[in-house]
């Protein structure tokens, strides 16, 4: 109910700020600091990712007219914007693509994967299986195993269904654990 | 090191770490003058600007076709 009513009242603040661009401040402010921390995860430096979530910013008020309620919280939205300006600079860069991962979450992801964590060591052995994984493939990855997101939130990132999101991930995890049979890890 | 190997640079925390303080870098006026800024310098945008001139322009051609039109039509009615 509590929910309900934050969402309309972030509704009324999104139609002020669609019809006047000085509007978008609480909603700045609201959301600065999570699209900051979702882009520096995968930036790795903190100054270039300051620079690149102001730019985000930027382009949702450029983009603001555009953007319609659909049942999703509007932090989605912000963040498939700054998906994209990540794969923007690292298109634009070539550098070789940033992947923060905490021991705790890795420690899910080797659950996942069903390795034995005794015989090898799973730090190494998971940057050897992320190298095989293209950038949606680890965007899913990231998203679901290093920062717990829902498989809902990330369809609405990734403009795709739940249902897609949940068969991707299937598939990566079964891709993954081909990988590790051919390195002839258990 | 193989392409593949060079493709991602993973970094496992071992500890939480500290925390980054976002704050230093935010400034809604900064975005807000760049956003200003590119609506000022954005073509259909500065065509709005000038929309009140720009209806009594398009008025304008609209008549001054209607009136070619018609002395054309004149034109050949008289010689047929």
């Amino acid at each position: 109910m509590k929910n309900d009513k934050q969402l309309t009242q972030e509704q009324q603040v999104i139609l002020l700020a669609q019809q006047d661009r000085k509007n978008f401040q609480p909603l700045y402010e609201k959301y600065f600091d999570q699209i900051y921390w979702f882009i520096l995860k995968r930036i790795g430096s903190e100054s270039l990712s300051g620079d690149i979530c102001q730019q985000v910013f930027f382009q949702a008020m450029v983009a603001l007219p555009k953007y319609r309620f659909q049942g999703f919280p509007f932090s989605s939205w912000l963040y498939r914007i700054a998906l994209n300006e990540v794969n923007q600079y690292y298109r634009k860069s070539k550098k070789a693509r940033y992947v923060e991962i905490e021991e705790e979450h890795l420690m899910d992801m080797v659950e996942e994967v069903e390795f034995d964590t005794e015989t090898v060591d799973p730090d190494a052995l998971v940057e050897k299986l992320l190298a095989h994984l293209n950038p949606e493939e680890l965007s899913i990855i990231e998203m679901k195993y290093f920062e717990g997101k829902g498989f809902r939130e990330i369809g609405e990132i990734l403009s795709l269904k739940e249902s897609a999101c949940k068969v991707r991930a299937h598939r990566i995890l079964k891709k993954l654990r081909t990988v590790l049979s051919t390195l002839g890890v258990k | 090191m193989t392409e593949e190997q060079n493709k991602y640079k993973v970094n496992v925390k071992k500890t939480a770490g500290k925390k980054v303080d976002p704050s230093q870098y935010k400034d809604f006026g900064k975005v807000y003058n760049k956003y200003s800024h590119w609506v000022y310098r954005n073509p259909w945008n500065r065509f709005q600007f000038h929309k009140s001139k720009n209806r009594k322009v398009t008025l304008f051609i609209f008549l001054l076709v209607l009136v070619a039109t018609l002395v054309v039509l004149e034109y050949l009615e008289e010689v047929q």
